[in-house]
């Protein structure tokens, strides 16, 4: 009996050294593989890393290439085109999470109190340079927004039921921030970081789009139009000035067309004296996109440059196609005859070969709305397929920075043939068009693009016009600039007009680029059996059995002039914040 | 004259002998066999054997209990055994026969008692099942030890009422989910069907890493009092799987194995000619010009070919033609790109050893297995594997202190080619662009890839990827643990045990691309875009947990009615994970794979966590007589996940039942009524398994960006995610009502449970904020659900005489069901996919359709704007017409809207439906007969509501993608058309079932689904061969048996392509599919 009570000793004693084991700090247990606050913006590392993240707030790649407005038909229409937007329960486009990425790093402590002072002003100049990104984005689609520069704490409830603010106070703040970033941000050159110099063009995009938009936009009363061109102005001049950047014109590229050539490279590196910024995508890294499919492909809403855009494109001499007579009833072929380069280096023209390829290729109204196929940024076949394209995509280019200088100084009424020859020159000489003459454009303004752009109508009207044109035919399929052009000109009818493509003059074959085999069958009453060619009915074109292709016919597309110009807001926040306003008209 | 002897020589046996009258060398014996109350007892086996001549005599007593044995030798002994279903086995010895007088045997058996003495494992201990009073259910491992799986998720599917077993797909060593009693919480929108612990041999496991071979017991305990005592975990219920022990005896070695054959349990009968395929997709795709890019002539050839099976010399398949200025491959073929892909039979493996023994001091069980299964993969042929080996060994060191060690290894290997993760990835990417009309291979041997009439890549280039075998990976696991044990006795009915555990776990594997080849211009060989980078990743992780546990239990008994045992202990667990991955591009060798090989881009990830766990518990039971019966669980619980002020959790329970076929005034009916027990519980337990290790702390986590930058993905911090800082437990608190019954001297058992579960303070979001927050506002302990269900089942076990041999036969039957509704939640929009207060949990909206529209004009007249849902075909300018389907304007405004969507203003959606499983049952059905034993088991839903996903293949076809590689052979007849106007499905039109706001994709009343099926889960006939037969080999028992798995299946599901299971374990129901197998094999004992 005693040696079995000595022995309930034993059980005692593991027990005790079990619990003696659970120390108090057994239970306390901290992450060990992420950071903490606290811990973290201490060395350089740790800026550059976080402000990586603010990159991806750029767009990928449909955002840059794939642009819905008037230049490009595809087989849906989006409904901000046809003018059917509703009013949504949430919607992404009011997301606030990048605002909070940026606020979070702006007021960290760690980076405030940062040492190194060229260091921490660099950063915060990133941080910055993209706040003013999000609100020129919001602002944009919203008008008015909240502007927050602290991070939002849940029990904040005078931020999180805070009205909008206004417009022009907003815009106060995006320029105040993109200035820092201009001052403080690295003026060496970069095609894949945000530095001084793609501050700059961000600068002279948003003061473009600001003091234009004021400036149409009676109905808003909003000041200082002209003081926001003048900062458009200064900011692409800097840029003009500081030789920086020139009008890429290398011959040495796939194509040995400049132009073609700017977009058609894997990787920007080659056409870097243009690029301001750009974003990369690569076969290793499995970072690819969707362009070429989206060109060629039949299921990817088959997108055709429409005919007014095919129609802007002037005469190799620098006359007006729409001047010709008999302009609108020409075919395919006789149509894209000495015409500006530039438009043999965007759509498929007789001739055409893939880079690479030697087989001349006609347009595939397969994969094409209107038979102007698309071929800017086309690179070899091999990146065809699904998601497979590999090329390097252009954010932001220095002839978007001309074309804003000219636009801004002949919206101001200060532009000079002068400044057409620093800046529209520089893109006409690349494609050996003549040069834009002011007086000649003012002189006599194209009666095509008057009926077009209905607000303008200053006494430069002419070069304004003109200018619009260039900045159509060389900006097309980037960064959706058309659509943001067309709301801040105000020019948003232009959406409603019927697209269209090709004309054909009668049922038939038609061997669109004169190379022996027909391509497209125009055919009445019954579909015939198919021989090859597309088919298409005749009750497809305007006039019955001849006329240009109209394409998403049964769309009825209307834009409502008081309201369409800003995007709703979404009901879910309206209920949430009844402090918040729905833009006007949005009921 | 019985009565006397049945009074005097209770339990016993008599025997008269008279004076021998006869000179005869052979007698007749004759008896008779009662029951306790010296009722007949009919059918009960009898065996008799000669002591001499090792002759053995069988016979079944009749109607009346008479047996008779005529013609016996009178030479010898005669030792003779009686047994019946549910009574004890008797047995004589030392019988002699008499020739000429009258031999005669009277016995009574007595109701075997074993049944409810059946002890149960429960939370660290063992209870009888009488004394149960929680619900709990267990079952044998030898239940499922003959069924061809290679998992034991599967075979516990249906074999234990509420016990839900979901199988994700048919890939070889897929783990099944678990889930006990249904939906368990929320995470934002959807609801979670959490998993119950399982604790092996007390440890936290894998089930999937055993073999059942080695199972001796797996327990369920399913509402709170029986669970309570695992607090902080066994919130969702507990699995409980006991491994077998040495025993003291005899050494047995047991060697079984057995051999399999599996094919999937659906139909994979396609259109294989490629006009057909072709024709269709060109048809879906029509308003935008097709899909394939064939010319009228290029039919014509495709037509011409149409009716050949295999390729004719004159017609060739694959032609070379110039197209767009350029030699290249034409494809007219009709290839069966199922059979190009897949194999019609799988076979599998497996062997199992294990090797007992002992004495009175020391015992030990080895178990030994190997399984291995192919894939479904026809090219370079995925295989699985895995082993386990179990050690066991206990020593009895003094009489006070026993030792023992439990060790077990397990690794499992999975290895194919082609896409990472191999079958089943594949599976799903061949899904598309397949067509029969493209070859796999041109006549030169290169793969195919692209068309260049159009530019999709054919089958998603996966034939391509595998033809050379280069792209490969392989997935391992490796577990190790091992538990140690020391019981100590100081007093008598205490014992005090404790014990460590550790276990790792690691898995490597690695992946390696290689660059994929093909040809579509003749002597061209390219390179795939899709499949362009050489390179291989390794990942492992390293996981590593520590167990410990003190405990001690007392029992004694006062005055002979008062039971009472007590259990008192400490549980603490450690759980630390860590992993690295590691890739490297360009490597010098496409068949060797080391990362040093590599000269490209390297990259390394990482990633670590650690938790921990404590608790104190104690469980204390009392009865009175066996008839009073009452228990107390509770647990004291602390989670590393949760701050200091908050960590801490206490959570009792207390159950009770009455046996009230123990009262005196059951006696009467106890003759029909044997037993009867009503059980009822009480408890509330805490879940500690919430998102994420360390969810109070705000934490800044790195992460690799899609987006390039320095040449490579940029890696990034993002900004830390809100957190509450008063974090806790949920709170689960559950009621149980059940009723044990049995009648008819136990042969039939009824059980029935019914039960509340309240999942509270679960965390969801507690407050709406503006987006203007920026981020999703921090989750808090605010919502609330209750699940209700119950679970039934009936057993009954008999035996009958069939040709003079006793034929023993059992059956059962379980039902059970479960649903949940949200009881709490902070939503004010209330929107219909989110969780709002009163939801019903799996609820489907949908919008109405009364069919088509019968003539044009009707369609064109109809006065309701149907836009809504009519996204292409007002894209592409297709006017509806004759054949598309009329919705039905439920809010009466004149068009088809979803309104706001919320369930206030649903627009024209309503509950059509409900995504819960419904009314889980199965039934079985076993027999032993003369050696041949045979067993059935059915398995079955009753109703659960699925809306095909929108590439839900089989079921759509082209009107999803136009493009899936395998439609139905039959899909045409279900396409409307003026000569099909009573099909199932509308104008075929592409893409209506694959995007948002169109016909199909629309979630409608018309192609909601019903998932309810009836399969027959397994059937299994074994013979064992006779004993005389085996003994000169030395061999104790020898078994042959045929057992075959999912051999038939019925489904109100309408298509036959789909498995109801696989529609289950994702929308699309486009997942590995499940397998039917045959398998045979021997089980033989030495």
């Amino acid at each position: 009996m005693s040696m079995k009570k000595k022995h309930i000793f034993l059980p005692i004693i593991i027990a005790g050294s079990l619990l003696a084991s659970c120390s108090k700090d057994f239970m306390e247990r901290y992450p060990t593989a992420s950071v903490s606050p606290p811990t973290f913006f201490r060395s350089e590392t740790d800026l550059k890393t976080y402000t990586n993240l603010f990159y991806s707030y750029f767009p990928g790649d449909a955002g840059i290439y794939g642009e819905a407005a008037d230049n490009i038909v595809k087989s849906s229409v989006a409904r901000e085109v046809s003018g059917t937007r509703l009013i949504p329960t949430t919607d992404s486009k009011w997301g606030w999470g990048p605002l909070r990425n940026i606020n979070f790093m702006l007021n960290s402590e760690n980076v405030i109190n940062y040492k190194d002072v060229e260091v921490r002003n660099h950063y915060i100049g990133l941080a910055r340079f993209f706040r003013a990104y999000f609100y020129f984005e919001k602002v944009r689609w919203y008008g008015d927004v909240p502007f927050y520069n602290v991070v939002i704490e849940t029990n904040d409830e005078a931020n999180l039921m805070k009205p909008r603010d206004p417009r022009t106070l907003v815009m106060d703040s995006i320029l105040a921030d993109i200035n820092f970033a201009i001052d403080h941000l690295d003026d060496t050159k970069s095609v894949e970081r945000v530095t001084k110099w793609t501050a700059l063009a961000l600068k002279s995009r948003i003061c473009l789009y600001e003091g234009t938009w004021r400036k149409y936009h009676t109905e808003f009363s909003l000041p200082d139009a002209d003081k926001l061109l003048n900062e458009c102005v200064s900011a692409s001049q800097l840029l003009m000035e500081s030789g920086v950047y020139k009008v890429y014109d290398k011959t040495t590229g796939p194509t040995g067309k400049p132009y073609q050539d700017l977009f058609c490279q894997l990787t920007l590196d080659p056409v870097a004296d243009e690029v301001i910024l750009g974003r990369r995508y690569s076969n290793d890294l499995s970072l690819k996109h969707n362009l070429q499919f989206y060109i060629t492909a039949r299921t990817q809403g088959k997108p055709g440059f429409e005919k007014r855009l095919v129609n802007s494109y002037l005469m190799d001499d620098g006359t007006r196609f729409t001047d010709q007579p008999g302009y609108d009833t020409l075919q395919f072929f006789e149509e894209v005859q000495h015409r500006d380069p530039r438009l043999s280096q965007t759509i498929r023209t007789p001739g055409y070969t893939r880079i690479g390829q030697t087989e001349i290729i006609s347009p595939d109204f397969e994969a094409t709305m209107t038979g102007y196929q698309p071929i800017k940024w086309m690179n070899i076949p091999t990146y065809d397929g699904n998601g497979q394209s590999v090329q390097d995509l252009v954010l932001f280019r220095f002839g978007e920075v001309l074309l804003n200088y000219a636009e801004a100084k002949a919206e101001l009424g200060t532009l000079t043939q002068a400044d057409i020859d620093k800046s529209i020159k520089l893109l006409r000489d690349r494609v050996n068009m003549p040069n834009l003459d002011m007086a000649a454009a003012n002189a006599n303004p194209d009666p095509y693009l008057v009926n077009q752009y209905k607000n303008v109508s200053a006494n430069n009207k002419g070069v304004i016009l003109e200018i619009r044109r260039e900045r159509r035919i060389e900006m097309v399929m980037e960064s959706n600039l058309r659509w943001e052009d067309l709301m801040r000109w105000k020019e948003g009818h232009l959406l409603t007009d019927a697209f269209q493509g090709m004309y054909f003059p009668d049922p038939g074959f038609y061997d669109l680029d004169h190379n022996g085999s027909n391509d497209v069958e125009i055919y009445t009453g019954e579909k015939p059996p198919s021989t090859g060619p597309y088919q298409i009915p005749a009750s497809d074109l305007s006039g019955g059995t001849k006329g240009n292709i109209i394409t998403n016919k049964n769309i009825a597309k209307t834009f409502d002039e008081t309201k369409d110009y800003l995007w709703p807001l979404p009901i879910e926040d309206l209920n949430l914040n009844p402090n918040l306003d729905q833009n006007p008209y949005w009921k | 004259m019985l009565q006397l002897f049945r009074k005097s020589f209770l339990l016993s046996l008599l025997l008269f002998s008279f004076a021998a009258m006869a000179q005869q060398s052979s007698g007749t014996i004759t008896g008779v066999v009662t029951d306790e109350e010296g009722g007949p007892m009919p059918f009960v086996s009898i065996t008799v054997k000669n002591s001499i001549s090792k002759k053995v005599y069988q016979a079944l007593s009749d109607t009346a209990g008479h047996f008779k044995f005529s013609n016996m030798p009178t030479e010898g002994t005669y030792s003779f055994e009686f047994s019946s279903t549910g009574y004890v086995k008797r047995s004589i010895t030392g019988y002699v026969v008499k020739s000429g007088v009258p031999n005669s045997v009277v016995v009574s058996l007595a109701i075997d008692q074993s049944d409810l003495d059946e002890v149960v494992v429960v939370g660290y201990g063992t209870q009888k099942k009488v004394n149960l009073t929680g619900a709990v259910n267990q079952i044998s491992g030898n239940e499922i030890r003959d069924r061809p799986a290679t998992n034991i998720t599967s075979m516990l599917q249906g074999v234990m009422p509420n016990l839900n077993i979901r199988v994700a797909s048919g890939t070889p060593g897929q783990m099944a989910s678990l889930n006990i009693r249904g939906v368990t919480s929320i995470d934002g929108n959807s609801a979670v069907s959490g998993a119950p612990l399982v604790l092996i041999d007390g440890i936290p496991g894998t089930l999937d890493r055993l073999s059942p071979e080695e199972i001796q017991s797996i327990s369920v305990l399913k509402d709170a009092s029986s669970a309570a005592i695992y607090g902080a975990r066994g919130a969702f219920g507990v699995i409980l799987v006991t491994t077998k022990n040495g025993k003291s005896g005899k050494m047995s070695l047991r060697y079984n194995n057995s051999f399999g054959f599996s094919t999937p349990t659906v139909s994979t009968d396609f259109i294989t000619t490629g006009y057909d395929w072709m024709k269709l997709n060109d048809a879906a795709l029509a308003h935008i010009g097709g899909y394939s890019g064939y010319t009228e002539q290029d039919y014509q050839e495709l037509l011409a070919r149409r009716n050949d099976k295999t390729e004719d010399p004159s017609r060739p398949w694959v032609t070379i033609q110039n197209r767009n200025g350029r030699d290249q491959y034409v494809y007219y073929g009709n290839y069966d790109w199922w059979d190009i892909m897949f194999t019609k039979w799988q076979p599998m493996q497996n062997h199992n050893i294990s090797l007992m023994g002992g004495n009175d001091k020391i015992n030990f069980m080895i178990n030994g297995n190997l399984k291995s299964k192919d894939g479904i993969m026809r090219l370079h042929t995925d295989k699985y594997s895995s082993k386990t080996l179990r050690a066991k060994f206990s020593a009895q060191m003094t009489p006070w202190l026993k030792f023992s060690n439990n060790t077990n290894f397990y690794n499992s290997s999975y290895k194919y080619y082609g896409r990472e993760g191999g079958g089943s990835a594949n599976f799903i990417h061949i899904n598309v662009h397949a067509s029969p009309a493209y070859a796999p291979m041109n006549p030169d041997g290169t793969a195919t890839y692209i068309t260049g009439l159009n530019n999709y890549d054919i089958g998603d280039g996966i034939f391509a990827m595998l033809i050379d075998g280069h792209t490969r990976g392989q997935d391992r696991k490796y577990e190790l643990t091992t538990i140690n044990e020391v019981t100590i006795s100081p007093v008598k009915n205490l014992n005090i045990r404790g014990n460590y555990s550790y276990s790792l776990y690691t898995d490597p594997s690695y992946y390696r691309q290689a660059p994929a080849k093909y040809s579509l211009y003749p002597g061209v060989i390219d390179i795939t875009p899709k499949y362009s980078i050489d390179q291989l990743s390794e990942e492992q992780q390293f996981n590593q947990v520590h167990v410990a546990n003190l405990y001690m239990d007392y029992a004694k008994t006062f005055n002979k009615v008062h039971n009472i045992k007590a259990l008192l202990g400490y549980n603490q667990e450690l759980h630390l994970a860590k992993k690295i991955t590691a890739q490297r591009m360009d490597l010098a060798s496409e068949d060797l794979n080391d990362l040093n090989l590599g000269s490209g881009e390297q990259k390394v990830f990482g990633g670590s966590s650690e938790y921990a766990l404590m608790g104190l518990f104690y469980r204390l039971n009392y009865d009175y007589k066996g008839k009073y019966l009452l228990e107390l669980n509770g647990r004291y619980d602390g989670t590393s996940k949760f701050p200091k002020d908050n960590r801490w959790g206490f959570f009792p329970s207390v159950s009770a039942a009455w046996r009230i076929s123990e009262e005196d005034f059951f006696n009467p009916i106890r003759n029909v009524f044997s037993d009867l027990k009503i059980r009822g519980s009480y408890g509330s337990l805490g879940n500690q398994n919430v998102s994420g290790y360390y969810p109070y702390i705000p934490t800044m986590n790195p992460g690799t960006m899609a987006y390039m930058l320095d040449g490579e993905r940029a890696k990034y911090y993002n900004s830390p995610a809100p957190v509450s800082g008063d974090l806790t437990w949920e709170t689960i608190t559950s009621y149980n009502l059940g009723v044990d019954a049995a009648f008819l001297n136990n042969r039939l058992g009824i059980s029935f449970d019914t039960y509340i579960r309240n999942t509270e303070d679960m965390l969801s979001q507690g407050l709406v904020l503006p987006n203007v927050y920026g981020s999703t506002p921090p989750e808090i302990n605010i919502a609330s659900l209750r699940t209700q269900g119950f679970e039934l089942s009936i057993n009954w076990r008999d035996m009958i005489s069939v040709a003079g041999k006793p034929f023993q036969y059992h059956a059962a039957f379980i039902l059970s069901d479960n649903h949940t509704k949200i009881t709490k939640v902070q939503n004010t929009t209330r929107l219909t996919y989110s969780m709002y207060e009163g939801k019903e949990v799996g609820e489907i909206w949908g919008y109405i359709t009364d069919g088509f529209f019968q003539t044009d004009a009707e369609a064109k007249t109809y006065p309701v704007d149907q836009t809504w849902l009519n996204r292409v075909r007002n894209d592409n300018n297709i006017p509806i017409r004759a054949g598309d389907l009329r919705w039905i304007d439920l809010d009466g405004d004149g068009k088809i809207s979803a309104g706001e969507n919320t369930v206030s203003d649903p627009g024209d959606q309503k509950v059509i439906g409900n995504s819960t499983p419904r009314y889980q049952y199965a039934f079985n059905l076993g027999a032993n007969w003369n050696n041949i034993d045979f067993s059935v088991f059915f398995q079955g839903l009753g109703k659960m509501n699925w809306y095909p996903g929108n590439n839900a293949d089989r079921f759509w076809g082209p009107y999803s993608r136009p493009y899936f590689s395998f439609i139905p052979k039959d899909f045409e007849k279900d396409i409307y058309s003026e000569t099909n106007k009573n099909a199932y499905f509308p104008n075929l039109l592409a893409y209506v079932a694959l995007n948002a706001n169109n016909e199909l994709r629309a979630t409608n009343n018309r192609y909601l689904q019903n998932l309810a099926y009836l399969r027959l889960k397994n059937l299994t006939i074994g013979y064992t061969l006779p004993k005389s037969l085996l003994d000169r080999y030395k061999i104790q028992r020898l078994r042959i048996f045929a057992s075959g798995e999912n051999l038939w299946t019925w489904t109100k599901l309408r298509t036959d392509y789909i498995d109801p299971e696989q529609a289950m374990s994702n929308n699309d129901g486009r997942v590995y599919p499940f397998s039917k197998t045959f398998s045979f094999g021997l089980d033989v004992s030495f």
